[in-house]
């Protein structure tokens, strides 16, 4: 199993993929901040209006929801780096990279050169998720810094750190939920063979494409019984990383570490079970 | 163990059509095993299924001697190129030597230089795969395939793509690592003439079904020049072409014998028999070509 993480672990590096996304992480970081202190101007000239948008809950599209608290001058690092993670631009980069990642050694055949060598194939799997899971990481801590070093160039002296306990809890549980994700995406490419779907559909969830039918699912849900208090987005990965924010309660934290654990989980499984039973084409 | 590989009944079935029935393959140590078909004749789904990138819908292969589970751990003795060379098109010749290297646990020194002169890429440098030609990849395949010094190699069709000159450098290199290294090959193609340059011995299939295994002297035999004579008694006629010192003779049928020796005296045989009493219903000499045999034997005749 370890000459195959190897083997992954060599692909990532050597793989231009790799460095591009890592590229656009950066760029997104740095425009995703700039566009940030255009609607911190913009709520300046209209305050009400920008409370408004705050409290309207998932929206479908992607967008940056800047704290109003920021008119006053101050920001927190933190908040910055948590507004911007939940705008979903992030898990956009890494379903993309996931599909490209996962699905290349079946695209290009390369898969045909080893996999007999380990009939028993999961360790394919477990290989392929280390990866991902080491480049999510990186994408993740990329961002935070790249966010953190604009907003610093941006609003100087207005940016202050607070509590690094907060932060560093929030992107564990944000890593969770991004890790989540690409491995859910990593299952998809397994299961079709196609990158192009896998990625689309990747793309589109992370747009909220499927809000209307979260709505529905929950209006169905309160139909049956009002007092349940049911929200399907409380269980889904897009749900939670857009509402789990650095402020959220230990509970929603907790949450959103259960579900993050839960989709990576099922997508090992699943991704496993598909490779085992499946003739290599 | 007599065999380093063989199949027992292997089965392979798409819904209801079966790609490969019931077929019995027998492969020794140091064979140069040739598998030939016509295209979706099931070559590539028998090798599919020996290099465990497909399962059997029935039957089983016995490797070293194991069979079934057991011979997992014997996998990783099998090399493999199947269909189209599985490379990163991004990335150089080294580049993919080096991904399979590391997933085989492959750590000797120059090994992969090594890999690089035996198929003739040793000057493709940081050459991306994108900008090779298909004979390059093709030869890059053969490399992949024999990382971690496996026994046995499976090529399937390993010369499309490639120029003459490059066919017969891959032919040279295969028989050397036959011959120097003792590594049993499968090798598939549908160019029997081709084949038959390199291979020890023979499978050919057929609509999934295995109609004949022979040696490459079987083989040879077969398609060899002989006088082919029709007669009614082929008891006494063996008797009179023993009286001639006719040693290399094969009864086919009851009225036909095939005589591989003196082509060039059917008058003088024809003329014993009928001193003999024995009829003489028809005497010509044949000479068979490896590919007529081939389409005779296939039943592909009667499209050409």
């Amino acid at each position: 199993m370890f000459n195959l993480i190897k083997m992954d672990m060599y692909r990532l590096i050597h793989s231009r993929s790799t460095w591009i996304i890592l590229i656009f992480v950066i760029a997104l970081a740095i425009f995703s901040a700039v566009m940030t202190d255009s609607d911190i101007e913009l709520m300046k000239s209209d305050p009400v209006n920008a409370v408004t948008e705050e409290e309207s809950g998932r929206q479908i599209g992607i967008a940056v929801w800047p704290d109003p608290e920021w008119m006053t001058g101050k920001i927190e690092v933190g908040s910055l780096i948590s507004s911007e993670i939940k705008s979903g631009l992030l898990s956009i980069l890494c379903v993309i990279f996931a599909a490209m990642f996962a699905n290349a050694e079946q695209k290009n055949g390369y898969i045909k050169n080893i996999i007999g060598q380990f009939p028993g194939r999961g360790v394919l799997i477990i290989s392929k998720f280390t990866a991902i899971a080491i480049q999510v990481f990186f994408m993740i801590v990329v961002f935070s810094l790249v966010t953190a070093a604009t907003g610093f160039i941006l609003w100087g002296s207005d940016l202050y750190m607070g509590s690094v306990l907060s932060l560093c809890k929030f992107l564990g549980v944000q890593y969770l939920l991004h890790l989540g994700f690409a491995l859910l995406i990593m299952f998809l490419s397994i299961l079709t063979r196609s990158t192009a779907f896998s990625m689309t559909a990747g793309i589109l969830i992370c747009a909220g494409l499927e809000v209307p039918i979260c709505s529905a699912v929950n209006k169905m849900v309160y139909d049956i019984n009002p007092v349940w208090e049911f929200d399907i987005n409380n269980y889904l990965l897009d749900g939670n990383i857009t509402m789990t924010g650095i402020s959220a309660s230990s509970d929603e934290m907790m949450r959103s570490v259960l579900v993050g654990v839960a989709f990576a989980f099922a997508a090992v499984i699943l991704a496993i079970t598909v490779i085992k039973r499946r003739d290599v084409r | 163990m007599e065999y380093l590989l063989c199949t027992n009944g292997l089965t392979k079935q798409y819904g209801r059509h079966k790609a490969v029935d019931s077929v019995n393959i027998h492969i020794r140590q140091g064979d140069i095993y040739g598998l030939i078909g016509r295209n979706g004749a099931g070559k590539t789904t028998i090798l599919k299924i020996i290099s465990g990138l497909a399962s059997p819908t029935a039957g089983d292969f016995t490797l070293f001697g194991k069979t079934g589970k057991n011979v997992s751990p014997y996998m990783s003795r099998i090399g493999t190129l199947i269909e189209a060379p599985g490379v990163y098109p991004n990335m150089s010749a080294r580049e993919n030597l080096k991904l399979k290297c590391l997933a085989m646990g492959v750590r000797k020194k120059g090994c992969i230089d090594d890999l690089l002169r035996i198929v003739g890429l040793e000057n493709t440098g940081r050459k991306k795969i994108r900008n090779f030609s298909l004979g390059m990849k093709q030869r890059l395949g053969i490399a992949l395939a024999l990382v971690g010094d496996p026994d046995i190699v499976i090529l399937d069709e390993p010369i499309n793509g490639l120029d003459p000159q490059g066919i017969a450098e891959i032919r040279e290199t295969l028989s050397k690592l036959n011959k120097e290294k003792n590594i049993t090959f499968i090798i598939s193609s549908h160019i029997l003439e081709e084949l038959s340059k390199i291979a020890t011995n023979y499978g050919i299939i057929h609509d999934g079904v295995l109609l004949q295994e022979m040696t490459r002297e079987e083989l040879l035999a077969k398609c060899s020049e002989r006088i082919e004579l029709k007669t009614d008694d082929t008891g006494r006629a063996c008797t009179v072409l023993e009286s001639m010192g006719i040693k290399r003779y094969k009864v086919v049928d009851a009225s036909t014998i095939q005589i591989f020796e003196r082509l060039n005296d059917s008058g003088d045989i024809t003329m014993s028999l009928a001193e003999n009493g024995v009829k003489t219903m028809g005497i010509t000499v044949k000479n068979e070509a490896l590919e007529d045999y081939y389409l005779n034997l296939t039943g592909g005749a009667e499209y050409v």
